[in-house]
């Protein structure tokens, strides 16, 4: 067996350069002064100043105060909506994309005449576009023109009223519904790929033994697609808290305030920067989301150690 | 006992399979739903009319003619019909299935001007004999003013809604948001003309009704009435209402005869004389009952309204020495929308706003009979996507999204192989803190780089002179170097599996490293790194966010067009609907053709971590 010299190791790090180089101005250098301005009271008057912006009024960590404890002021309130929001949002989207997936992928693993055809056609909701599913549900959901009441009321009469959507409580269903339909199939597809890595002979073993297709199911079919479920979670976590497109278009069609029940901290974070022109907070608000989410990896990596160890 | 068990695993399985096609049906709803729509009418969608049903068309035009009674709908349709046996009898029907028509005869000419078809005439058979398409009618127009805006959207803004014909020209209005007006086509030479503002009206003018055997026309707008003699091409006299004329504009204009003209307001109408130059009223007819009063029918001292509800009758009383509000009012006992309305022979024949005609006799109002005009087609068409490209400079963004996507899916994938190779087969300090790095990027929220980014942008745009905001470098460098991080990743797991002897092989043989990278193990690699790049191009194509703050008008990509374009047409849903299907399009057709591909490479990358 040939050994890799040292002096061929080291030509990785050309390899490793334009990346690294990439990332140095668009990864770290930003990262750096994000969080520097969250320090400071940066706004579009005084952009010109940037990084020299003054501090704010109530000292170092100001931003951090209003946006956390200071509940005279609507960021506060805000932020609080917009977290309250995202925690339902993300759970929800990923356990019915997971419940979803798992269904559309038991139902495909079976031998049946059109199931190539079917898994195409069952995948191309994640091929549309986010910004496309925001606007397509946005119409769907309005109270008088929307296909959703038209069928509900109109023709199934499951409900006697037409319910407002996109105002109000509901809208946290209007932005989940959409989102576990476009992402459903992602889940299916990594399940689909998950349940066809297990081996046969493991089903065959557990039929000699005479388990139901429950104990089946529960005893070996969950636990070796684990390895899937946790890349299905993170992937759920990063994409669901950090979802922007699919909100940001329903609502006013792309300019609009989802309401306090719709409003992801994205979104929020997106208005106080480049509505409201008030970088620092913004700012402040994108740590603390990033911090809260390093911290949720970390938690997620606990979990799943040992799944990742043993690949 | 075991065929049994067979037997019901077969019905299981069947099951099964129709459940999977159901969800499959269900699932893929919202997608046939955004591509229905955005063939239909806008008009319908907002009417919650989602079904294939017919079209409903109101009457439009109810005129006699010497083969029996001529009826035209809004949709195209016309019919020849005559009072026989106490029934509308159907002599002759069509359709032509056209968008918000009129239509106008003089003598045995049959005109009709439609939204989307433009000016035609039609021969005795009714088949379009010549016609000037809104392309001829737009040709006109900027011929005629080169600098004034020809509104693009025309679609259901365009109400081509009244036309005239005259001995000598025709005359339609073709109304828009701003631009075009009454359109003269001379019979002649076919050649046609503008009447607005621009070309001296003293106001704008969005409705037009004869005055039947004189050259005249009367043109009425949201602001005044106006005499026109289509024989002098020229303006008899204009008022304004509430200045010469004490009220706003009335619900119908009707000529009486050359100097009287009729209006009708709500439950009431007057006569005003328009001799000598000015216009003087000189009858006030009943109070109706409150009524909202639709259309008019006119025959010497005796005038028909329509409306809401119904018919009903009032005698002009022609004295002006008397105040006379003593006009005799009956109505009918037809529960029946008029929109349109004519005398015809001893009946007067109303239509209503499906295309069902009634005759009712014209002295005591009884309904007679009824008939009704062919209904139109589905209305499916490709307009709103022929409206969408005029309006939007579609095909820049879509452009400008198909270069940045394929650039950056280009520049990212060539990174992404270099550096995933190496962290895949090369043993070298800081392995470990780049592999971290490159996943705690993605930990991080797209926005926090973005305000930094924005500033920095515009700084060393300040300092240096060199744009990057609203261009396309800075889009695709941005991207590319966003995308880089996750695509190691992927590819890192392709690499690594390319068996070692492959490679060293190769290095035995006496290549250098790259060049056993370049014929080796790149081709090796190709499946997957065809897979991530498709994936890196969707992803291109998802993405709102930096876009939007980081292009300008010449480099918008179509997230950012949709966007802005949906924030500027509220209730265009149609067209919405018409720029979802053309934003999915591209990116459905990509994963259509390298479903294989994409899918093998995803779940490779994913389930082998």
């Amino acid at each position: 067996m040939a050994h890799f010299t040292s002096r061929r190791n080291r030509m990785a790090y050309w390899f490793l350069a334009p990346t690294v180089l990439g990332m140095a101005f668009v990864h770290v250098l930003p990262i750096v002064q994000g969080i520097w301005l969250s320090f400071l009271a940066a706004r579009k008057s005084n952009l010109q100043l940037y990084l020299d912006a003054p501090l704010p009024d109530n000292g170092l960590f100001g931003n951090y105060k209003d946006v956390l404890f200071n509940s005279s002021s609507a960021l506060h309130a805000g932020m609080a909506d917009a977290v309250r929001n995202t925690f339902w949002y993300a759970l929800l989207v990923t356990l019915g994309t997971s419940v979803f997936g798992l269904m559309g992928a038991l139902l495909l693993h079976r031998a049946f005449r059109g199931r190539s055809l079917a898994r195409t056609l069952l995948l191309f909701p994640w091929v549309v576009p986010t910004y496309v599913v925001g606007l397509l549900w946005g119409f769907m959901w309005q109270q008088d023109t929307g296909i959703v009441n038209i069928v509900l009321h109109d023709w199934l009469h499951l409900i006697s009223y037409r319910p407002v959507w996109l105002l109000g409580p509901n809208t946290l269903w209007a932005i989940i519904i959409p989102t576990i339909w476009r992402f459903w199939p992602y889940s299916m597809l990594l399940l689909l790929a998950g349940l066809q890595n297990i081996p046969h002979e493991v089903y065959e073993a557990a039929d000699l033994d005479g388990a139901t297709v429950w104990q089946k199911f529960r005893r070996i079919t969950m636990p070796l697609l684990s390895p899937v479920w946790s890349v299905l979670l993170l992937n759920g976590l990063i994409f669901n808290v950090y979802s922007f497109n699919i909100v940001i278009m329903m609502f006013g069609n792309g300019a609009g305030f989802p309401g306090r029940y719709g409003d992801l901290l994205m979104t929020a974070i997106f208005r106080n920067s480049f509505q409201m022109w008030d970088f620092g907070h913004g700012a402040a608000m994108s740590v603390l989301l990033m911090l809260g989410m390093i911290a949720l990896v970390v938690v997620w990596y606990r979990i799943f150690r040992n799944d990742l160890t043993n690949e | 006992m075991s065929l049994n068990y067979l037997a019901r695993r077969r019905l299981l399985g069947r099951f099964l399979t129709i459940a999977t096609f159901a969800l499959v049906v269900l699932n893929l709803l919202p997608i046939l739903w955004m591509v229905y729509c955005s063939f239909k009418d806008n008009n319908e969608i907002l009417l919650g009319q989602v079904g294939l049903g017919h079209r409903k068309a109101q009457v439009q035009m109810i005129r006699e003619t010497s083969e029996g009674i001529l009826a035209g709908s809004r949709d195209g349709g016309l019919g020849l019909f005559q009072l026989r046996d106490g029934k509308l009898e159907t002599l002759r029907a069509v359709n032509h299935g056209w968008f918000s028509a009129s239509f106008a005869t003089w003598d045995r000419e049959l005109w009709a001007l439609s939204a989307d078809k433009g000016l035609m005439e039609l021969s005795p058979e009714w088949k379009v004999t010549r016609r000037w398409d809104m392309g001829d009618l737009k040709a006109a127009y900027r011929r005629q003013f080169p600098n004034h805006p020809w509104n693009t959207v025309w679609v259901n803004d365009v109400y081509a809604s009244y036309l005239v014909a005259k001995p000598d020209a025709v005359f339609g209005v073709l109304r828009m948001d701003r631009g075009p007006g009454v359109v003269e086509l001379a019979k002649p030479n076919g050649a046609p003309k503008f009447l607005n503002i621009a070309s001296g009206l003293p106001f704008s003018v969005d409705e037009l009704q004869d005055v039947p055997g004189t050259p005249r026309i009367l043109m009425v707008g949201p602001n005044g009435l106006i005499v026109w003699d289509a024989k002098a091409h020229a303006e008899v006299a204009h008022w304004e209402w509430g200045v010469a004329l004490p009220w706003d504009r009335p619900n119908v204009v009707r000529s009486l005869d050359a100097d009287e003209i009729l209006f009708g307001h709500s439950g009431f109408a007057d006569i005003f004389s328009i001799s000598q130059g000015k216009i003087v009223r000189t009858q006030e007819l009943a109070k109706g009952e409150g009524r909202e009063i639709q259309s008019a029918a006119v025959d010497g001292q005796t005038a028909w309204f329509g409306g809401v509800g119904g018919l009903w009758k009032m005698h002009a009383v022609r004295d002006s020495g008397s105040d006379s509000g003593e006009t005799a009012l009956s109505s009918s006992r037809a529960r029946f929308d008029a929109v349109a309305l004519a005398k015809v022979g001893d009946q007067v024949v109303a239509g209503g706003p499906d295309g069902e005609l009634v005759a009712f006799s014209a002295g005591n109002l009884d309904s007679l009979a009824a008939g009704r005009l062919s209904q139109g087609r589905i209305y499916v068409h490709w307009r709103n996507y022929i409206d969408l490209w005029r309006n939007l400079p579609f095909g820049t963004y879509l452009f400008n999204s198909l270069v940045v996507c394929t650039l950056v899916m280009a520049i990212s994938m060539v990174l992404a192989s270099l550096a995933g190779y190496a962290l895949a087969r090369f043993r070298f300090w800081g392995k470990d803190v780049f592999g971290i790095s490159i996943l705690a990027t993605q930990m991080i929220p797209g926005i926090m780089f973005l305000v930094p980014l924005y500033v920095l942008f515009t700084k060393v745009s300040q300092a240096t002179g060199i744009r990057i905001v609203g261009t396309y470098w800075g889009l695709v460098a941005l991207y590319s170097a966003f995308y880089v991080p996750f695509t190691i990743w992927i590819l890192r797991g392709f690499f690594a599996v390319i068996p070692k002897e492959l490679e060293e092989a190769a290095l035995v043989d006496g290549c250098g490293p790259l060049r056993a990278f370049w014929s080796v193990i790149l081709p090796a690699a190709m499946p997957g790194i065809v897979a991530t790049g498709i994936y890196v191009f969707l992803t291109a194509w998802d993405e709102l966010m930096f876009a939007w703050v980081l292009t300008n008008e010449s480099t918008y990509t179509i997230p950012v067009g949709i966007r802005l374009f949906a924030g500027n047409y509220q209730n265009r849903y149609d067209l919405m609907m018409a720029a979802a299907t053309i934003a999915t399009l591209p990116v459905m057709v990509l994963f259509f053709m390298m479903q294989k591909q994409i899918v093998s490479g995803l779940t490779a990358g994913a389930v082998k971590g």
